[in-house]
């Protein structure tokens, strides 16, 4: 029988208790004392822990029986739980012993419980359970690290894969654009094994050579077939001594479709695996560089020539760049500018040469097609480095390259400052000659020689009627039908174009009673061809009755002087020729005597009215304010009517010294003519002779009227038309002497002096003559 | 040694010099693995090896290096992953001496695979005691010391061991005095 004494219990289950019958503490382990400070013997285990299972509570029947079962029991204001087994030690007096552990789930529970590993019995496995649960945390430590490395190693080949799949993407990209590069440059890459006599070629290679896939050369010899014969031996022998040292060499192929090119080949010689000797490089069709170079070759020849004459020419010369910059000038350029070549040198012409008075429209489409590389045409204001401003038309080109890219341009400068002045002279002098034209009375019309309109002026169109933009419009054949039209049917109408140079003819235009002289003139061309017609109108209609009157005035002026003339003549012969008594010599010398002064005042009139027709008596006219009444009682104090006591009968009419603006002479003559011939025409029937002033409002104007009335014997309406006509005389007949010229020349001089006159008159009821002349109201 | 021993290695090398001289001195090594599963067994002449290449790289003699090992073992590694059962391993620095040789009992159960040391304990005073440590790998008498030195360092005390005697007994026998003074709080 083995038995533990209570100092043995106590060390080896250091949490047990024990309880008797009546469930009150008997005995309990050093470590649980540490757990529930409060346990003492003798005092209910039920007060201290609560028993959770089995269910029977701290009650001795079930306990007996439930030792079987493994009971927890839970110290509740800890709550510390306590398990195990309960042994039941039958005996005089029953006992039960609880030999329990407390449950720790984690070494973190013992620092909680204050528990150290010495507070437990060495047999008590919750040591090794705690060390259990530290090593599985040890080993969840351990994945939780290994599955952090294997998420960093995870990003990392994403990382790398995505890296890679980017580099894989470039690296196809690349092929790509290298294959395209390739196809673009004409190039293609070659590799020949010279053991295996086996050539490898690109398909830009291929390509070059103008081949499909069975075109392919794959050994040197086949490739040789293509290369040109003229160069074949030469690159046979260039490939085949190749040794270690690359090389370059152009030479000719003829294609698989025949048509010749250029090529440049490049050559590497690598090591193979012996006895291969490999060799490597591009080949590049340089069929259009070559072109190109031979193009330039000849384009420099051709700068060199056109330096050649541009350095001679009297032209300007500039070479710019494509940005408009000095690259070069001649001599004559810099002659024009006075601008030396350094300081022309990288400059543009228009900030050294340009002015404010410089066209900014010129220069807008100058820099319009220098933007566009486009050649253009300009005329242009320059100013040279001393200020001179000059002229100068301006031809650009640009300079091309083989791509046909602007690279240059040269412009060619002319001076045109001279010819500038003579235009602008000449302009002036044909704005002048149309000034002088359009002034002109006479009309003018031109033509070139299809008979298209070049000029007319107003007067022409007047002639013809028209305005003068209708007429402007008009050609040669128009302007002919206008004329003819206006002639009338009745006439003969030659049309200018078939009248010959320097022909003139009249026009009696009837509708507008005009006459027109027309002058053609031919405009001399270069070889005695006319370029054009002018055609020259003048209008001669007053010339023409100024004619007709003078000849009709001689022919009157023959008859009136005739009669006397003839009477004087006869009279003066028959003094010579007989012996006649006194009293009929007398009588016959009074005839000629009376015949000779009718003459004389005949001849006076004439000459007077002449002098006042032809304007020169108006120069002599003294216009001023004239004092009527004064002026008319001297002309009746002077009158002497030789055989007629009649008086003039002066009627002022309450009008007081009025003032009229007149020539106090000649209005005294025009007076004296009134009154001689109311004098004659009433002789016969007498009756007072009256002088009468009136004043009326006429216009604007205030007009003084000396009305000259007689009791005669008057006139017709017919006789007062022609009144006013020279040689005119209401009575013909030698009944009343006279010239015929008073009433004319009274009329000439009241209306020289803006003065009007005015009849009436009726048959046998005499007749008022009356004189209006402005008054002088301005005293 | 079980893979803990090889990663506290590594922690501490990477730690006192830097990951290029781990690195350095496992590829010095010889050693592929990069990862040390804490709770598996590794060769021991893998940590020979590796303690070796870290002196070589680092110029440290082994003995320091194992001494210095042997501290950051029970105030980094040990405080790291067994923090609250180191602390229940014993009230005192006293104490704890005393449960070693328990503890090690208890570790062989768990990890058949290792063969942990065996220690110890005869108490001579109350402040000190002789500590047996008896182990088939040689040369890890200096480890043993920086464990001790980096207790007393745990429980705020002042140590101090010395070899009393190196038996031929067995697989290797050393027995120490471990001396001790509670230090002023302070």
């Amino acid at each position: 029988m083995v038995g533990l004494s209570p100092e043995q219990l106590v060390a080896h289950f250091p949490f047990h208790v024990a309880v008797d019958e009546s469930m009150q503490v008997i005995q309990y382990g050093r470590s649980l004392a540490q757990l529930i400070p409060e346990i003492r013997i003798g005092i209910p285990i039920a007060g201290l822990l609560r028993l959770r299972r089995p269910c029977g509570g701290w009650v001795a029947e079930a306990l007996s029986k439930d030792t079987e079962l493994l009971h927890i029991a839970e110290h509740e204001p800890t709550k510390l739980v306590l398990r195990g087994q309960m042994v039941c030690v039958a005996g005089e007096i029953k006992q039960f012993i609880f030999l329990a552990s407390p449950w720790v789930d984690g070494p973190e529970a013992l620092d909680r419980l204050g528990l150290t590993l010495g507070d437990f019995a060495l047999h008590d496995v919750s040591l090794d359970l705690i060390q259990v649960v530290q090593s599985m945390r040890i080993a969840n430590d351990d994945l939780r690290r290994l599955a952090s490395i294997l998420k960093g190693h995870r990003s990392e080949l994403q990382r790398v894969n995505a890296e890679l799949s980017a580099r894989n993407e470039q690296l196809e990209l690349t092929s790509r654009d290298l294959v395209d590069a390739q196809q673009i440059a004409d190039l293609g890459n070659w590799r020949y094994d010279s053991a295996t006599d086996h050539l490898e070629t690109s398909s830009g290679f291929v390509s070059i050579f103008g081949g499909a896939g069975d075109h392919i050369p794959s050994t040197f010899a086949s490739w040789l077939e293509f290369v040109h014969p003229a160069d074949r031996l030469r690159v046979e022998q260039m490939i085949r001594d190749a040794d270690g040292n690359a090389f370059d060499i152009d030479f000719r192929i003829i294609r698989s479709d025949g048509r010749r090119r250029y090529v440049h080949l490049r050559c590497r010689v690598g090591l193979g695996v012996a006895p291969s000797v490999i060799k490597a490089g591009t080949l590049q069709d340089v069929t259009v560089r070559k072109r190109t170079e031979r193009m330039l070759r000849v384009q420099r020849r051709q700068i060199r020539k056109l330096a050649l004459v541009a350095s001679k020419t009297d032209n300007g010369v500039v070479i710019t760049d494509v940005m408009g910059r000095i690259e070069w000038a001649n001599r004559a350029f810099r002659r024009q500018s006075g601008f030396a070549q350094r300081q022309l040198r990288g400059r543009k012409p228009g900030d050294l040469l340009q002015v404010p008075e410089t066209s900014q429209d010129t220069i807008k489409y100058m820099r319009a097609k220098l933007a566009a590389h486009e050649s253009f045409n300009v005329e242009l204001l320059n100013a040279a480095a001393d200020g001179r401003r000059y002229w100068v038309a301006i031809d650009v080109q640009p300079i091309r390259g083989p791509d046909g890219v602007a690279t240059h341009f040269i412009s060619v400068q002319r001076d045109i400052t001279a010819m500038r002045i003579q235009q602008a002279d000449l302009e002036r002098l044909h704005a002048e000659r149309e000034l002088i034209l359009e002034l002109s009375s006479d009309g003018f019309l031109a033509f070139d020689e299809n008979g298209a309109q070049v000029y007319s002026n107003s007067a022409a169109a007047y002639f013809m009627g028209l305005q003068p933009e209708a007429l402007s419009l008009m050609d040669e054949f128009a302007v002919d039908a206008r004329l003819a039209s206006l002639s009338g049917e009745g006439g003969v109408f030659v049309p200018a174009r078939v009248l010959a140079d320097g022909a003139t003819d009249i026009l009696n235009l009837i509708d507008a009673r005009m006459t027109l002289r027309r002058a053609v003139r031919n405009i001399a061309g270069d070889n005695g061809v006319a370029r054009g017609r002018v055609v020259y109108l003048t209008d001669i209609t007053r010339e023409k009755e100024l004619d007709r009157m003078r000849t009709e005035f001689l022919a009157t002026a023959a008859h009136e002087l005739r009669t006397p003339m003839s009477s004087i003549h006869g009279f003066s012969e028959l003094l010579m020729t007989r012996e006649l008594d006194a009293p009929t010599r007398r009588e016959v010398v009074e005839i000629i005597h009376h015949q000779s002064n009718f003459v004389v005042r005949m001849v006076n009139d004439l000459l007077d009215l002449e002098r006042l027709s032809s304007g020169a008596a108006f120069g002599e006219l003294r216009m001023q304010a004239v004092g009527v009444v004064p002026l008319v009682r001297r002309v009746i104090d002077g009158l002497l009517i030789e055989n007629d006591p009649r008086r003039v009968q002066f009627q002022s009419n309450g009008i007081e010294e009025p003032l009229v603006l007149a020539d106090p002479d000649k209005l005294a003559q025009a007076l004296i003519n009134l009154l001689a011939n109311a004098y004659r025409y009433s002789r016969t029937k007498g009756g007072a002779i009256e002088l009468v002033l009136s004043r009326r409002q006429r216009k604007s104007r205030v007009e003084i009227g000396i009305a000259v009335r007689d009791h005669g014997i008057g006139m017709t309406v017919a006789q007062i038309q022609k009144v006013f006509e020279r040689f005119y005389r209401a009575d013909p007949s030698s009944a009343v002497s006279g010239t015929g010229l008073g009433m004319t020349l009274v009329k000439e001089i009241i209306e020289r002096m803006d003065g009007i006159i005015e009849i009436d008159s009726a048959p046998d009821l005499g007749a008022t003559v009356t004189l209006w002349l402005p008054e002088v109201l301005d005293r | 040694m079980y893979g803990l021993v090889n990663k506290s290695l590594q922690e501490m090398v990477e730690k006192k010099f830097g990951p290029t001289a781990w690195v350095s001195a496992r590829t010095s090594a010889g050693i592929g693995e990069d990862i040390f599963i804490s709770l598996d067994a590794y060769p021991d002449e893998m940590t020979y090896r590796l303690v070796g290449a870290v002196c070589e790289v680092t110029g440290m003699d082994a003995q320091t290096m194992l001494t210095d090992f042997g501290r950051y073992w029970v105030l980094e590694t040990a405080a790291q992953h067994y923090g609250h059962l180191l602390h229940a391993s014993g009230r005192t620095f006293r104490d704890f001496l005393l449960a070693l040789p328990n503890f090690h009992a208890r570790v062989s159960l768990m990890m058949p695979r290792l063969v942990p040391p065996e220690f110890a304990c005869e108490e001579t005073a109350g402040d000190r005691l002789v500590l047996h440590y008896r182990s088939s790998r040689a040369g890890l008498v200096p480890f043993v010391e920086g464990l001790i030195q980096g207790l007393a360092e745990l429980y705020s005390v002042a140590a101090a061991t010395h070899i009393l005697d190196e038996r031929s007994d067995g697989p290797g026998h050393t027995v120490f005095e471990v001396i001790w003074q509670n230090r002023a709080l302070g």
